[in-house]
């Protein structure tokens, strides 16, 4: 006997799961940086020398807590899956929401690809260790996207519980190697010393470095993907993501510590996984393969969370019509965007085969970087539009508009970074992003709702 | 056949197994819920904590 469709008429709107604490927000967040602490923040190094490396982590993490504070004080208040581009929605307008839509997605998306290629080198140097050269690295790299799709679409408890284990195995190794070197004296393991020399291209390579330090920190601002999935999202976000960013902000200055008193900036600045090869100069395989696979790790749960932030952005676009409203749908078993985690899985891999780690990670980071600039915006709208006191905040970030300032002002200096090293790649990026805007105004917006746009319960706007 | 041979088709074929079990979940799931059912989830869901003292505000 054929059964009957299960329908809105006899049952209840479908919504993701609520079961998200403080602890998976961390997760998330750092879980997507944390791989950067790995490998990748040392071509900061090569720009401009050690102490540029320095410059950039702390001066780039400053621009990161900007961005958390900002974050966490606008999701406190917009608790709905899609992060940035639902802010955009609420506060700017739907070409800047279908914009930042677009940066979280191909931000994600390739940095995912990113992780999977280094998953695979990883599983090819271990073969190459243990006497088999030439091991292909493709399998290995559809096996990671796989995995983690199939755990993102069985549901997000499982899957942000198992970044949680990952990630804090990953960070306490880093905590391990720290301790290994003897941090308190200098010279006995550690060559400062020695090892550190002057601005080598002067400050010019400062401000090169800038590029590569967000390394140290690209991704943190995904927490916010997990709004409508967390309990109690106004004070789960903002203190998930204001940890992670602490947890970062020790991460990376005990990285630059151990590595560049082990190494000169010379070889530093170009090796690939310099923290797999601070363990190896210290001389124990104990900590060799403890670092292996802290790196390994920290690449999964990289990948895991750019799978899961990347959907809910998907879905967040197609839920709202900005794309096919097909990418809307919710599993009724798990409540995961099931639809848009399928539909990313080739899209990763397919940038994952091209192998161009470098072209896909500029590509992420110039769509991050796209993100923070138009936060600042955001910010200055929101306090402008609804001032404190009019609605609910779980979260208000102090010394506004201080924060947003330094905010755009660090982007702009981030993009004279990128435009010295990567400048054709910067520019073909900006040309994407306004043909993609020129298509979703001829050809999309039509099929937006646009009376459905703002779904909010707050008072009018101040001024409207 | 080594055992890096064996790994390399063990991840091609889990990779395979995981891909297909989405692909047909997600057509079994089409064919058993009503598609206005799958997409009617709300922005926000059911946040009864920060939305409701979001409209305690708004009405006041």
């Amino acid at each position: 006997m054929a059964k009957d469709k299960i329908t809105t008429s006899n049952s209840k709107p479908i919504a993701m799961l609520k079961v998200l604490n403080p602890f998976h927000i961390w997760a998330l967040g750092v879980g997507i940086v944390l791989v950067g602490e790995f490998m990748g923040w040392n071509f900061t190094v090569g720009k401009g020398g050690a102490y540029a490396s320095l410059i950039a982590c702390w001066v780039i993490g400053l621009l990161y807590t900007c961005v958390a504070m900002i974050d966490s004080e606008v999701t406190s208040t917009v608790a709905a899956a899609g992060g940035q581009y639902t802010q955009a929605k609420h506060i700017v307008g739907p070409l800047m929401a279908f914009n930042v839509g677009l940066y979280l997605v191909m931000a994600y998306t390739m940095l995912c690809a990113a992780d999977a290629l280094v998953v695979g080198d990883l599983m090819k140097s271990g073969a190459e260790v243990m006497g088999y050269a030439n091991l292909d690295t493709k399998p290995f790299v559809v096996l990671t996207v796989a995995f983690l799709a199939w755990l993102n679409y069985r549901g997000v408890f499982a899957t942000l519980t198992l970044n949680l284990v990952i990630t804090f195995l990953a960070f306490a190794s880093l905590i391990v190697l720290f301790l290994s070197v003897d941090p308190l004296h200098q010279g006995v393991i550690l060559q400062h010393q020695a090892l550190l020399t002057d601005l080598p291209y002067g400050w010019i390579g400062v401000v090169a470095a800038l590029q590569f330090g967000m390394w140290y920190y690209l991704g943190i601002e995904g927490t916010c993907q997990a709004a409508e999935e967390v309990r109690s999202a106004g004070r789960s976000i903002p203190l998930g993501t204001m940890g992670g960013m602490m947890t970062l902000l020790v991460a990376a200055t005990i990285t630059w510590f151990v590595a560049t008193g082990l190494m000169p900036w010379q070889y530093l600045g170009q090796a690939v996984t310099p923290m797999y090869d601070a363990a190896t100069l210290l001389g124990s395989s104990q900590l060799q393969l403890m670092l292996f696979v802290a790196t390994a790790f920290a690449a999964i749960a990289s990948a895991n969370g750019c799978i899961n932030d990347a959907s809910r952005a998907w879905f967040s676009l197609g839920r709202d019509r900005y794309m096919p409203v097909f990418f809307g749908a919710i599993h009724p078993k798990y409540r995961t965007p099931y639809r848009s985690v399928l539909f990313l899985v080739p899209i990763a891999i397919s940038f994952a085969f091209t192998g161009l780690l470098d072209q896909v990670i500029t590509f992420s980071i110039l769509s991050g970087l796209l993100g923070y600039t138009f936060m600042t915006f955001n910010m200055i709208k929101f306090r402008k539009m609804w001032p404190l006191g009019s609605i609910h905040r779980g979260y208000i970030h102090p010394f506004h508009p201080i924060p947003a300032i330094t905010l755009l002002t660090l982007c702009c200096a981030t993009y004279f970074a990128t435009f010295l090293g990567y400048g054709a790649s910067l520019l073909s990026i900006m040309a994407f992003y306004i043909l993609a805007s020129i298509w979703f105004v001829l050809r999309r917006y039509k099929y937006v709702k646009r009376a459905d746009q703002f779904t909010m319960p707050w008072p009018r706007p101040k001024g409207y | 056949m080594k055992f890096w041979d064996i790994l390399v088709y063990a991840a091609w074929s889990i990779s395979a197994v995981m891909l297909v079990w989405m692909v047909v979940d997600a057509f079994m799931i089409s064919s058993q819920y009503d598609e206005e059912y799958l997409m009617s989830s709300r922005e926000g869901g059911e946040d009864d904590v920060v939305h409701g003292v979001h409209l305690e505000e708004g009405n006041s």
